[in-house]
């Protein structure tokens, strides 16, 4: 059984003229634990509102998503929540760490919503997630204090800290030069792989889609997958997407 | 650049490029995070079998502990962080506290004051007044010192712990411009402290001066005035003609009143009885005075009257009432103090509470990427509401009880007391009352001006939240 399916999703949003506006189109796709799947796309494709379904934050227009075995459309919003609190870790193109906390206690944060011993031992986890991530000297660290880099480190350390089973990277090399993103990616696909949880990247960068096992292409709102290293050795990325 | 094709070069290499990158303007860091090499888990926070993620978790128990202590660490790490912008929110319900808890704790002072003044122009509740029964048949009171026996008699059956007897004569004193009259109150030691006579000269009359030859006396302030405020460590005497002239000792002088009431001493009944002789004293206007517990006194009332007409009969008028100010009747008389004094806290703690909501409101806004970010991470709809709310509830209170300590300091510093209450006796201790409702207060105020943010972070769309 797969970790997450979406079954024939689609998701439309109405135009202030009443028009609808269909963004994602008919999308089919099982994520299975331990996976690795990247997903391109030009600017507006619909990449970011798949992101959201993924990561149990919006509901689909019609179509299902199964997380688990169980349908989302029979989930409360609180069980919602919890789940992807649970099972979902984010990473996001522009880090998104809370200003004025530590990198430690930024990493905490998603242990503040878990309960019994990850909530009581949170300090002693999101330390020891920092130290896997290689930033154990910088732990008392504010983010504007820390490089581009850094701070996606303590972004993953972040999304990881609560043993997600699904880790969502919406962007994670966007706001970072290409060196500093190699590392990052090296560092979250390691990471991932060690954890066993799935990673789902979404990127234009094709040179990221790369890394994954299965490669995706989100064109207007139409998922279909695609061989992202052919791709590579014929032509520029651009010229790709 | 082709930074997938590098990335098992020489960590050396990976330098060269960083001052040409965003990362400039951190080299040591980029550089660090260049290098640094990749761990093996350390622990279980990461390396979980993949046997174990095809399982879904479990939450364990005890969330409803941790969601609580969670709540409450945001709300505390959220005042902390901003402290700044909080205590410049708070310091308008600090002051509103402080400003609530000072004038209810003044008020309790002043009230004091006001009991006080009542209690010494009437008497303590409940006292209990009784006069000689008055029979029609015969058209003649009953002998005061035979009634007075009647009383000793039920006050010890009874067990009253206050009583006095009461006369009230006069007599005429030898001063230096002459001989005046003065009100001469005859009375048992205990009328003191049941009509909190405040003493400011020497001392009240004891059960020693009973035996004193010559009368001891405490003469109220106009007197003193007239006898030219002699020191009573030197033991002046005056001398009062009634049936006798007698030589008394003034062992006190009374606190002065604001209104003239004339010149009075106060002496124990049998140095009275011995200064006007038994008839003049039998026939001066006498009454018996009894204080007793509030919840007793009605009964009290109607067994008197009952054992007063065992005794004198059934066709006497026998008059035993209540004389304390609160048998008065009406409303309370300082009830409209309590009103005011109220409805000014409140208005009080009313703008603190809108300048806090304002505050929040505008911090919420500010605050939506942040709660996007926890939305993403789990928290739910509710916990979000209670963490907002509580952010608000505990930066109040905390506020709140500054506020207090700050009331404490004022109301118990001996100046303020002085001007807010100069005659107070039994000075009220820092009234319990005025720190829960000011604490009480400071919490609601938080609940109030935290539910408007509250509900707006509750609102905030987690995707609209992220990309804003």
């Amino acid at each position: 059984m797969p970790l997450l399916s979406l079954e024939g999703v689609t998701r439309s949003v109405e135009l202030p003229d009443f028009s609808r506006l269909d963004i994602l189109k008919g999308v089919d796709l099982d994520v299975e634990v331990g996976d690795h799947i990247s997903i391109v796309g030009r600017s507006g494709s619909g990449k970011s509102t798949l992101l959201n379904l993924l990561g149990l934050i919006d509901n689909p227009t019609t179509g299902r998503i199964v997380f688990d075995g169980e349908p989302l459309e029979k989930l409360s919003g609180g069980k919602r929540d919890r789940k992807r609190g649970r099972d979902v870790g984010f990473i996001f193109q522009q880090f998104n760490l809370l200003a004025g906390r530590t990198a430690l206690e930024n990493v905490m944060t998603p242990l503040l919503y878990a309960s019994g011993r990850q909530f009581w031992r949170r300090r002693v986890l999101a330390a020891e997630m920092l130290d896997r991530v290689g930033l154990s000297e910088r732990m008392t660290s504010m983010p504007d204090k820390l490089s581009g880099g850094e701070q996606q480190r303590v972004a993953i350390a972040r999304a990881l800290v609560r043993s997600p089973r699904l880790i969502l990277a919406d962007e994670p090399t966007g706001a970072l030069d290409v060196e500093t993103g190699a590392t990052v990616m090296e560092l979250l696909d390691t990471v991932a792989e060690q954890s066993g949880a799935a990673l789902i990247t979404i990127t234009h960068d094709p040179n990221v889609a790369a890394l994954a096992r299965r490669h995706y292409r989100l064109d207007n709102g139409v998922l279909s997958a695609i061989d992202v290293r052919r791709m590579l050795a014929t032509s520029l990325p651009e010229a790709a997407l | 650049m082709r930074w997938f094709r590098k990335k098992n070069r020489a960590s050396g290499d990976a330098a060269t490029p960083e001052a040409a990158t965003p990362e400039a303007a951190a080299p040591e860091a980029a550089a660090r995070e260049v290098a640094t090499p990749i761990d093996p888990p350390a622990t279980d926070v990461v390396a979980r079998p993949a046997s174990d993620l095809a399982k879904p978790k479990r939450e364990p128990r005890g969330s409803l502990l941790s969601s609580l202590v969670g709540s409450v660490v945001e709300a505390w790490d959220e005042v902390r962080i901003n402290r700044t912008r909080v205590l410049l929110s708070l310091i308008g319900i600090g002051v509103a506290v402080c400003a609530l808890a000072t004038v209810v704790g003044a008020g309790a002072v002043f009230g004091q004051s006001q009991t006080e003044e009542y209690e010494k122009q009437s008497a303590r509740p409940a006292t209990i007044m009784a006069y000689p029964p008055f029979s029609p048949t015969t058209n003649e009171q009953a002998d005061s010192a035979q009634f007075f026996e009647l009383m000793d008699t039920l006050v010890e059956r009874y067990q009253v712990s206050h009583s006095t007897s009461i006369r009230r004569g006069s007599a005429s004193v030898q001063l230096a411009d002459g001989t005046q009259f003065t009100a001469v109150l005859a009375i048992d030691v205990k009328y003191g402290v049941m009509h909190r006579l405040d003493v400011a000269e020497g001392r009240w009359l004891t059960e020693a001066d009973e035996q004193r030859l010559a009368p001891s006396v405490v003469i109220n302030d106009e007197l003193y005035e007239k006898l030219g405020r002699p020191d009573l460590r030197t033991h002046p005497t005056i001398e009062l003609s009634a049936d006798t002239v007698t030589t008394a000792v003034v062992v006190g002088v009374l606190a002065p009143v604001p209104y003239s009431s004339g010149l009075s001493i106060s002496v124990l009944e049998a140095p009275y009885r011995a200064l006007v002789g038994s008839t003049a004293a039998n026939e001066a206007e006498a009454s018996f005075e009894l204080w007793v517990p509030e919840e007793q006194s009605s009964q009290l009332v109607e067994i008197l009257d009952r054992d007063m007409r065992a005794q004198y009969g059934d066709d006497v008028q026998s008059n035993v009432n209540r004389s304390d100010y609160l048998a008065w009747g009406g409303p309370n008389p300082l009830e409209p103090l309590q009103w005011v004094i109220g409805g000014i806290a409140g208005l009080i703690l009313l703008l603190g509470a809108l300048g806090l909501v304002n505050i929040s409101l505008v911090t919420v806004k500010y605050r939506v990427r942040e709660i996007g970010v926890r939305r993403a991470f789990g928290a739910t709809a509710g916990r979000v509401f209670f963490a907002v709310m509580m952010e608000s509830v505990v930066a109040t209170i905390a506020a709140g009880v500054i506020g207090v300590a700050i009331s404490i300091a004022i109301i118990q510093n001996p100046a303020v007391q002085n001007l807010i209450a100069p005659s107070v006796q039994d000075l009220p201790p820092y009234p319990l009352e005025a720190a829960l409702i000011a604490l009480a207060a400071s919490a609601a105020v938080g609940v109030l001006a935290g539910l408007m943010p509250a509900l707006v972070a509750v609102k905030v769309k987690v995707i609209d939240a992220i990309r804003y």
